[in-house]
């Protein structure tokens, strides 16, 4: 035989042996599982939630580690197993009987400690074999009897009961005490400790021992066993604690050859320090036991000799008798059955027995404890007396398991098996089944046919189960097998046999069993961590089940781990809904809490089970509340519900108008910036720039006493309706002095600190503000959000203090109950400067919820008053603009910046009642403006003139709440749709430091249709050198509008405008209306205004000294700038302006007064400065009105007046920039070698050779020939060329140097028709036969002019016949003297320029023969 | 053939995420199929990965039997998978579950064909179309073979 290591003896009371009941036990089991926390190993790893978690470190930690519940539960399972008829694993082999040696009446007592006729109560039901070993002990105490007398009285014992006996030697008392001192019961005060080890060993089993008997005899339902108790104490506190060092506790398979231990019995005497039985009982009986201390005096020899007794007992008696009783059984009972008689035996046994004859029991044994349900099998399980051949096999391979000769005991128990199944003996089936099971996996070195191992395991529980309902063995095979699964690292196989032991209604060891699968599936080969996550559920919710709700909640939390962030939401449900329930069991309401916030979401619940989810998180709520409204720091948190858009949140200010951020509004306020405050303000103050204008894009502004209104989107995610209450804001004010320190001193105001006045306070009632110290808020009462609704709500503010308001979030009240906060979280522009900035998503801070509260403000409101939504191109039409000071100080400094400015023109208060098209009486207006060119984008508004309080400055403003009218006209200027944006800009009487200026956005839309389309030509008039032919072209583009035209006025500063010839009234009616698609022309005479004029101006020019002309002053300006002069501030002289009216029908429509005067400069603006940007792209158009005049010299301006008679609508157009001067280039100044070209970077220089070359090779200005040539003679002459053969008519030519600047060298070829007609391209000659004709006398003339000089020569022509000829025959070679014009600089004569001119139309002289006519006339 | 009983059937994209689980069993809460889906991502992945990079087959056969229900598995080569829960009733052929699976197959490539789905989106599919194929297949289960 091979040797056997490690083997294992349990010791026990012989009383002790039957199974404790079971309900006790569980009750103990599930008491000591309860208590049992979260092991500190586990704190170390991480929780698994995914697979990576699963790794080595998590592995390296044995599982008993990670549930000590369990391997408590395990432990105290076995320690509770008791002896059962169908194994003979816990019934006795040996039975130790110890007796003290100072006994005086040895042998009596022996016999009566055990005595045969009377054994035990257990061997009274016959299962158990009464017939064990028996080995007596001699107990030898050195303080009571001498060694001498024990070894005398186990001479004797030796002589009476053989070999078995065993003499002990051991301490009693403290060894510091004298040995002589004979007295047991001084016990010392601090008695020495031989060996720490064992005496901790003791301690800790007794204590654990005291505490299972207190449960036991605190429990109601332990009367019954008081006295086995008792017993029982002293047996267990025997030498089974003691074996603990001996080996491993019985219940750890860490050796396959430790698991099954052979029973002993050490019964009837304590070894201890008590060597009397009835002291021992005395300390153990009492229900609270003194910390008495057991083996505390034994030492190391004593220690030793239990070794050898131990060793003796099992190596001499034990192993022997077992081999003896195998060798018997195995020949009297085994090899008979295994051979073919032993079967047919078997088999006929069977057949001719008439039932299981082998009941040999009395019935009640039937009902044995641990069989449930006995009477609901239709047969009760036989039960097989200990001498029954049955019961011997099983005795038998017990027996050779225990010796682990394992393949002969798998041998006898599949022999024994058959028999127990046809006697149809389950129970003894299912044991068999179970042994062969475990026998297998002793055997098998290799584990290769695992499912036939499954197989007996499974139908061994299965026949637990369900055929004896012994559910309490099934349980204990499973565990068995599961532990052997873990010990060989099979932990695949282990989760199927845990769960078949999870159908029925024991909870708690279900959801031990599951824990264990989920555990097991972390330790397969591959880990299943989903497998894990479902069984730890199931696990939880058996936990639940049988109240372990601490288990319970760490089973689901470790479950939650897996399912979390992978959007299983119906899952996540439900985790959370059972770690709120648990969490609140437990009495944790603020994790409860934290749970069912998690479901109150948008999820795919039905309605029912939301409603469900709210009801109980409202229960738990108001618990939660009670219990902390007495604590005072009972702080409002954040509700997932309602969802409130953070991107919605907004402030909306009382003067806020456009909802959508424009980038236009930016544009135009950025404008307003730059050119709005260069010049002086209304009361003659410089402007004041300030950094921004109104509410720029960081920080909001608003005054004191001013509403605002916080506006948000809120949105219920749920299917189920709620309710939020008591909607308030939360703000938070801080002063002045803290932001600027920066520090965070701020007052917070929340709901605690609410001011006892809440009163209806506002004019409408329905508002209800809360009033705190600095401002107040609005309290809306309730909100009903129905399932997935989304509403705005707005909430008004009203800052009362000046400092800075931040708007922090929302409080309410969820369903009345739930103090919920919302923290409003928005973050600014996404910023995209830096490379991190781009790489990752960074978003600027937000402080559009951070208000600046300032002094009150004037509060602009304004309207506009019948605006049309429809116009005709140049149509105009009256608005009234309303404006309303809401604020609290006066108003002033109003102006606007329009995006249409020219569409628009700005009135006076008094000029409400005007007309458009005022009735005037001049045909001629005069008029004197400012020749610079303004911008039209700003207008002021004039404002009522305040009652003056100062008397020295007259301000303009308009006082709190007043509300002033002011006409403005619009005119449909271009076609198309528009959207006219207003930019409003105003500021307070009172210097504002904080806000200088505030802005009103206000927009208006408009659809201009077209009207007229009006075309105007100019041809210079053969009658004279300044005269030139206007023709307009006027198309009626609509289809059903008849067009009434009503005056055509001119406005020039040198130019006035006739009609051709006076026609009568009555034909001018027809001429002067369109019907609808028509074209009309009328024609014009445009003459320069008559010299006295000039001179009446030159009168007035030399009164004011400094009046130049606009020509030079623009042609000096670019000068200056080109020579890098920075001064450019000058400004133009005022220019007289002629407006001609030529009113079509009676009445005269003055061109003068405001509306119109307004729209024409707008208009002529606004063309100025756009051909300008295209003229001179290189000057930036701010520096224009310092450089260009808005009037040149001989710019015409046109206007056509026009009405629509059946529709009462009337307007003009106007024809803007019709230039009848000579063309010339605006810069008249130095050439180029002149410019400096010192500049200190070379981009100055490169810029400026840009601006040069711009201006003096400027494609869109080329000079022209300055002088402008006429011939004038008669039309027609009569000649009688009878009477005188030639024919010498006298022609006047006029020659005016048009420029205004220039004198000029010319030469005048007078040419004669025969002389190189070929050149001649124009094609009116070559049609015409040239008649041929002569000029007389000197055809060359050489003369200068200066600027504006005209000269007349008087030059002969001789013609030879009658006929028509085509005198306009000459050539004009045009040289310019720049050292005459540039005012004697330093030029040299290189810069002469010239131009050859040549006449373009032909002026045709007719000569008629007189003799002819004469001849005529006789006839 | 037809008298196998559907359960459930659940889609389950590649990051183990559910794209659609329908119940179609009147017993048992939604709940449990959830799980039952979730859980046999454990198995497939075992299968999937024990089969090596180059998978044969995307039938997958019976992944594990829960009480009395049966649970198969399929996955299509973009690891999106396919359960199918069945009560147990007969031993099911394969061939009829390879046709079942096929079809679901055909109702998600449907599905994916949508320029507009958002292939790797851990949203659930919201389809009216896929739904109603899905509800088609699970409420009548091979009544017309589907020609391999």
């Amino acid at each position: 035989m091979n040797p056997i290591e490690n083997f294992t003896v349990r010791f026990a009371h012989l009383n002790s042996l039957e199974q404790p009941d079971i309900q006790l036990t569980s009750q103990i089991i599930s008491e000591k599982v309860k208590s049992i926390g979260n092991p500190d190993t586990l704190n170390d790893l991480p929780p698994i939630s995914k697979k990576s978690d699963v790794n080595e470190r998590y592995l390296a930690v044995n599982q008993d580690d990670i549930t000590p519940w369990y391997t408590e539960y395990r432990r105290l399972f076995f320690t509770f197993i008791g002896v059962s008829e169908h194994d003979t694993f816990d019934h006795p082999v040996a039975c130790i009987i110890a007796i003290s040696s100072s006994n005086p009446d040895l042998d009596n007592t022996l016999q009566q400690l055990y005595n045969t006729s009377s054994p035990a109560p257990i061997f009274e039901k016959g299962f158990m074999d009464p017939n064990i070993l028996k080995y007596y002990v001699l107990l030898h105490d050195n303080h009571k009897v001498t060694l001498e007398h024990s070894e005398a009285v186990f001479e004797n014992m030796k002589r009476t009961y053989g070999l078995n006996c065993h003499l002990l030697k051991l301490n009693s008392i403290p060894l510091t005490t004298p040995s002589e001192n004979n007295d047991p019961f001084s016990a010392p005060t601090s008695p020495v400790k031989s060996s720490n080890s064992i005496t901790d060993i003791w301690t800790s089993y007794i204590n654990e021992n005291n505490i299972l008997q207190n449960l036991f005899t605190t429990s109601p339902s332990t009367q019954s066993t008081s006295f086995e108790n008792h017993s029982r104490q002293n047996s267990l506190t025997s030498l089974s604690g003691y074996s603990l060092p001996l080996s491993p506790t019985m219940s750890t398979l860490s050796s396959p050859t430790s698991s099954f231990n052979e029973e002993m019995i050490f019964s009837k005497e304590n070894i201890g320090v008590d060597s009397q039985n009835t002291i021992g009982f005395n300390l153990v009986g009492n229900i609270a036991p003194p910390p008495v201390i057991y083996g505390q005096y034994l030492s190391e020899g004593d220690i030793v000799g239990v070794h050898t007794f131990i060793g003796e007992l099992v190596r001499q008696s034990l192993v022997p008798y077992m081999e003896r009783n195998i060798r018997q059984w195995n020949e009297q009972v085994a090899s008979s059955r295994r051979g073919i008689t032993g079967r047919l035996f078997s088999a006929g046994r069977r057949y001719f027995s008439t039932g299981p004859k082998s009941t040999t029991m009395n019935p009640q044994l039937a009902q044995s404890p641990y069989v449930f349900n006995t009477q609901n099998n239709n047969l009760a399980s036989p039960t097989y007396a200990h001498h029954t051949p049955e019961a011997q096999m099983r005795k038998l391979a017990d027996y050779a398991f225990m010796l682990r000769d394992y393949k002969f005991a798998h041998s006898v128990y599949d022999t024994v098996k058959k028999d127990f199944s046809a006697d149809k003996a389950w129970k003894y089936y299912a044991g068999a089944q179970e042994m062969i099971g475990i026998c297998l996996l002793m055997v098998s070195t290799n584990i290769g046919n695992r499912t036939d191992i499954d197989h007996y395991f499974e139908q061994s529980v299965n026949t637990y189960l369900n055929r004896v309902k012994a559910p309490f063995y099934a349980t204990k095979t499973t565990l068995l097998y599961y532990e052997m699964l873990k010990f060989r690292n099979l932990y695949k196989d282990a989760p199927a046999a845990l769960v078949r032991m999870t159908g029925d209604d024991f909870d708690l060891r279900s959801a031990l069993f599951l824990e264990q699968a989920a555990l097991a599936f972390l330790r397969c080969p591959r880990p299943m961590i989903r497998k894990y996550a479902f069984h730890m559920i199931m696990a939880g919710h058996r936990y639940g089940k049988c109240n372990q709700r601490e288990h319970a909640y760490r089973c689901y939390l470790a479950a939650s781990k897996i399912f979390e962030n992978h959007s299983w939401s119906l899952v996540d449900d439900h985790i959370h809904f059972a770690l709120g329930r648990q969490s609140f069991y437990l009495g944790d309401l603020d994790t409860a809490l934290k749970f069912f916030l998690k479901l109150l979401r948008a999820s795919r619940q039905p309605e029912t089970q939301q409603s469900a989810y709210l009801k109980e998180f409202l229960y738990i709520y108001k618990q939660y509340s009670s219990k902390k409204d007495k604590d005072l720091n009972f702080e409002p948190q954040e509700l997932p519900i309602p969802i409130i858009d953070s991107d919605s949140v907004r402030v909306v200010l009382s003067n806020f108008q456009s909802n959508e951020y424009d980038e236009i509004w930016d544009i135009m306020e950025k404008e307003f910036l730059e050119e709005g405050f260069t010049g002086l303000d209304i009361c003659g103050k410089p402007r004041k720039k300030p950094s921004l204008l109104g509410s720029d894009l960081h920080r909001t502004v608003c005054a004191v006493g001013e509403p605002f209104f916080v506006q948000f989107n809120v949105h219920n995610p749920m299917n189920i309706q709620i309710n939020i209450n008591d909607l308030i804001l939360e703000c938070e004010y801080i002063t002045f002095e803290a932001s600027k320190e920066n520090s965070s001193n701020s007052c917070e105001e929340t709901n605690n600190e609410e001011l006892p006045q809440k009163n209806d306070n506002t004019d409408s009632a329905d508002i209800k503000l809360i009033k705190f110290e600095a401002f107040d808020l609005e309290i809306l009462p309730e909100v009903c959000l129905q399932g997935l609704e989304k509403k705005t709500i707005s909430l008004r503010v009203l800052p009362k203090k000046q400092g800075t308001l931040k708007v922090l979030g929302l409080q309410y009240t969820l369903n009345s109950l739930v103090h919920g906060i919302k923290k409003f979280l928005r973050h600014g522009k996404r910023l995209n400067d830096t490379k991190e900035q781009r790489m990752s998503v960074i978003y600027a801070t937000d402080r559009s919820l951070d208000l600046m509260v300032t002094s009150p403000m004037p509060l602009l409101e304004v309207a506009f008053h019948s605006f049309p939504e429809l116009l005709f191109s140049g149509e105009v039409t009256k608005v009234v603009l309303e404006i309303n000071n809401k604020g609290q100080k006066g108003l002033t400094d109003l102006r606007v910046k329009m995006s249409h400015p020219s569409f628009f023109c700005i009135g006076n208060a008094e000029m409400l009642e005007q007309k458009i098209y005022d009735n005037g009486s001049l045909t001629t207006e005069k008029l004197k403006i400012k020749n610079s060119i303004f911008n039209s984008n700003i207008k002021n508004i004039p404002l009522p003139q305040k009652e003056c309080i100062n008397s020295n400055s007259t301000s303009f403003s308009l006082s709190p709440g007043n509300t002033t009218l002011i006409p403005i006209w619009i005119r449909g200027d271009r076609i198309g749709k528009h959207t006219f944006r207003f930019l409003f800009t105003y500021e307070s009487e009172d210097n504002n430091m904080a806000m200088k200026y505030r802005s009103l956005r206000y927009f208006k839309t408009t659809q201009v249709l077209p009207s007229l389309k009006i075309n105007a030509f100019t041809r210079p008039s053969t009658r004279g050198l300044n005269e030139f032919i206007l023709g307009i072209e006027i198309e009626n583009l609509q289809i059903d509008e008849k067009f009434q035209l009503v005056q055509l006025s001119s406005i020039s500063p040198s130019w006035i405008m006739s009609p051709i010839n006076n026609e009568s009234s009555g034909n001018a009616d027809s001429k002067s209306s369109i019907t609808p698609r028509q074209t009309i022309f009328i024609y014009y005479r445009i003459n320069r205004i008559e010299k006295h004029f000039t001179n009446d101006n030159v009168v007035e020019t030399n009164s004011e000294s400094n009046d130049i002309t606009p020509e030079i002053f623009t042609s000096n300006a670019l000068e200056r700038l080109l020579t890098g002069e920075k001064n450019l501030q000058s400004e133009p002289s005022p220019v007289n302006l002629t407006i001609t009216n030529v009113p079509f029908q009676d009445h005269t429509i003055s061109n003068s007064a405001n509306p119109l005067e307004g729209f024409s400069m707008n208009s002529r603006v606004q063309w100025r400065s756009n051909t300008l940007i295209s003229q001179f792209p290189f000057i930036p158009s701010n520096k224009y009105q310092n450089i260009f005049t808005l009037y040149n010299t001989n710019d015409v301006d046109l206007a056509l007046y026009w009405s629509i008679p059946s529709s009462q609508r009337q307007g003009h157009h106007y024809i803007v920039g019709i230039n009848l001067g000579v063309q010339q280039n605006p810069f008249q100044g130095l050439s180029i070698s002149s410019a400096p070209n010192r500049a200190l970077f070379e981009q100055t220089i490169r810029e400026r050779a840009l601006l040069l070359n711009s201006l003096t090779k400027n494609k869109n200005f080329k000079d022209d020939s300055p002088l402008k040539l006429v011939i004038q003679c008669v039309d027609i002459y009569e000649h009688n060329f009878e009477l005188q053969s030639f024919c010498i008519i006298p022609i006047t030519i006029s020659i005016k140097n048009c420029s205004w600047n220039k004198k000029v060298g010319f030469t005048l070829e007078m040419i004669s028709p025969d002389q190189n007609e070929t050149n001649r391209s124009n094609a009116f000659h070559k049609a015409i036969t040239p008649m041929i004709f002569h000029w007389m006398g000197s055809t060359f003339k050489y003369a200068t002019l200066s600027a504006s000089e005209e000269q007349t020569f008087m030059i002969k022509a001789c013609f030879i016949r009658s006929g028509v000829y085509d005198i306009n025959r000459w050539r004009l070679t045009v040289k310019y003297d720049q050292n005459a014009s540039g005012g004697g600089r330093n030029e040299s004569g290189v810069g002469m320029k010239g131009y050859v001119q040549m006449p373009n139309t032909p002026h045709l002289l007719t000569i008629i023969n007189a003799k002819d006519s004469w001849e005529r006339d006789q006839k | 053939m037809s008298d196998i009983k559907i359960q459930s059937i659940a889609i389950i994209g590649k990051q183990n995420n559910p794209l659609y689980i329908k119940n179609f069993s009147v017993f048992h809460p939604d709940l449990k199929y959830h799980y039952i889906a979730h859980t046999s991502c454990d198995v497939i992945d075992e299968r999937v990965g024990a089969a090596g990079p180059e998978a044969a087959d995307t039938y997958l056969g019976l992944l594990y039997a829960m009480e009395d229900l049966d649970v198969y598995g399929y996955v299509t080569n973009t690891r999106v998978k396919f359960v199918v829960v069945l009560s147990v009733t007969n031993p099911v052929k394969n061939t009829v579950m390879k046709n079942l699976f096929k079809k679901i197959h055909n109702v998600y490539i449907n599905q994916v064909c949508n320029p507009f789905y958002n292939l790797d989106g851990k949203k659930s599919i919201v389809s009216k179309r896929f739904v109603a194929a899905i509800d088609a297949i699970g409420i009548t289960p091979s009544d017309d073979d589907v020609s391999p």
